[in-house]
């Protein structure tokens, strides 16, 4: 526990640093506020505006959320049938790897005029860049059991079914985990892309990534910049959140969540 | 019990792993299969096991195919195998649980195993709290929750230190008194062979081959004791030698 708490006391150290450094440098350069506001006029920023600072994140937590929760259970279901077909997994498998490699950035204004604009569509672009991380690390998991543990189910004449419920399921947890973890991060990524090109139905209100794009059209930098901030504690959020429960899950059997309950 | 008639296997166009194995296991027989790698020891088992079937030839297990007497047949691995999200007693009923035997019975059935291998104590720890040769016990209670009638076993302690090793051959032959099973075991060790087996079977290379059956007549119990008698050295030194003309030929 204590060397957990020199860590964050290193890390609180450094950030307080980095906030007088940055401080320092504005009263030494005289920058404008639009170009580079002062700690303090961004943290007045956030005290001032934070309702409406408060309902942005709430929309884009709302969005990467819905995306991540489906591309879970659409991932899941999709890598349950390449383990079950190999030939399949042989046709579509490729397909994962291209959903994986095409930019978003040209994607999601493709999305936004098919479905139109709105919370669905932003949830659509999150959703689709969550997809393969999930599909790739849970099929993995899926297929990747030990021959000799599929040969003892079938020494107890197991089923098909009851070999994919008690051994491939359980098996591809942490290897599922994995893939939940590399997609909570991106869907925040994910969801803010989507809003940049979203728009909104009010002027001025809608998820952070719309938030940005109205801030800094109004040259209201120090908005931006608490914005921002507010983007990196969600992201930070649904990572911890992850790691939360891979613990919870996983902590009594698996190596990879193990570290938490140690010391 | 058991019967291989005339089996043959090869994978692909490479030359055959076994060659015409001819072997009869009576009930109650404890037998070692033993030879140097690439005899086909452990190819033998699958075949028993019907994991694999074989190329030409039948087996026949209580007069049945190998897939349809699996329900009398239990299974011990090289390694534990066993499932790290489940606790010690829910993998000692898994074989229990996927014959859908009802849970009232398997929790007695399971109790009984898990004491008779000595691990009451960790009956809910985790697999990966559990030493070497107590995961192999786990392993072991795990083949008997099922009241097997015959008993296949690869190297199952190969990977244990020799002590470890010593103690669980004399605790498999005390559970064997008890049950009353029909075993065939594959080994590397002469020693460990002499000691568990009613009889051993020396195997010979390229192709899988009998090369020479050897019946051990030492009496039961057999304990720690035994292994230091001067009839239970005869019978290594028998084997080794009958080894030794295996791997140089």
């Amino acid at each position: 526990m204590k060397k957990y708490s020199i860590t964050l006391l290193n890390a609180l150290a450094v950030f307080a640093g980095l906030l007088l450094l940055w401080q320092g440098l504005d009263l030494l350069l005289h920058l404008p506020p639009y170009m580079l506001p002062t700690p303090l006029a961004v943290g007045a920023a956030v005290v001032t505006r934070f309702p409406s600072l408060v309902a942005s994140l709430a929309i884009t937590a709302e969005e990467a959320a819905g995306g991540l929760a489906a591309s879970i259970v659409v991932g899941l279901l999709i890598a349950l049938v390449f383990a079950q077909f190999r030939w399949i997994r042989r046709m579509f498998y490729p397909y994962t790897i291209l959903l994986q490699t095409v930019p978003i950035l040209a994607v999601a204004p493709l999305i936004l005029m098919w479905v139109g604009p709105g919370t669905l569509s932003v949830t659509l672009v999150a959703f689709i860049i969550c997809l393969a991380p999930i599909i790739a690390n849970a099929t993995q998991g899926l297929i990747s059991v030990e021959p000799n543990l599929v040969h003892l189910f079938l020494m107890h004449n197991a089923s098909k079914l009851q070999i994919l419920t008690r051994l491939r399921l359980p098996h591809a947890v942490p290897s599922l985990f994995v893939g939940i973890r590399i997609a909570a991060g991106i869907s925040v990524i994910g969801a803010i892309t989507g809003e940049l090109f979203a728009g909104s139905s009010r002027v001025g209100e809608g998820g952070l990534g719309y938030s940005i794009l109205y801030a800094s059209s109004q040259l209201q930098t120090d908005y931006l910049f608490a914005l921002v901030l507010a983007a990196t504690v969600l992201g930070f959020a649904f990572f911890f959140g992850v790691m939360f429960l891979e613990w919870y899950f996983l902590h009594n059997w698996h190596e990879s969540a193990r570290t938490m309950t140690e010391e | 019990m058991l019967t291989l008639s005339n089996v043959s296997k090869s994978y692909g166009s490479s030359p055959p792993v076994l060659q015409q194995i001819d072997l009869v296991i009576d009930q109650g027989e404890f037998v070692s299969l033993i030879g140097p790698s690439g005899c086909g020891k452990s190819t033998l088992l699958k075949l028993i096991s019907g994991l694999t079937s074989p190329g030409s030839g039948s087996i026949l297990v209580d007069g049945m195919t190998p897939v349809q007497a699996r329900k009398a047949v239990s299974y011990i691995f090289q390694d534990a195998t066993l499932l790290p999200w489940r606790t010690v007693s829910r993998n000692v009923g898994l074989g229990l649980e996927l014959e859908n035997v009802s849970r009232e019975s398997r929790k007695q059935k399971v109790e009984s195993l898990i004491e008779l291998v000595g691990l009451s104590h960790v009956a809910r720890a985790y697999p990966r709290q559990l030493s070497g040769g107590m995961k192999m016990r786990v392993s072991v209670a795990r083949a008997l929750a099922t009241t097997p009638r015959l008993l296949l076993m690869d190297e199952p302690f190969g990977a244990l230190d020799e002590m470890t090793r010593d103690r669980l051959n004399e605790e498999l032959l005390r559970l064997r008194a008890e049950q009353n099973w029909t075993a065939v075991f594959v080994t590397h060790s002469v020693a460990e062979a002499v000691f568990l087996s009613t009889r051993i079977v020396v195997l010979a290379p390229s192709p899988g081959r009998i090369a020479q059956e050897i019946t051990i007549s030492l009496p039961f119990p057999r304990t720690s004791v035994t292994r230091g008698s001067s009839q239970f050295e005869s019978f290594v030194t028998e084997v080794s030698r009958a080894l030794r003309g295996v791997h140089s030929a």
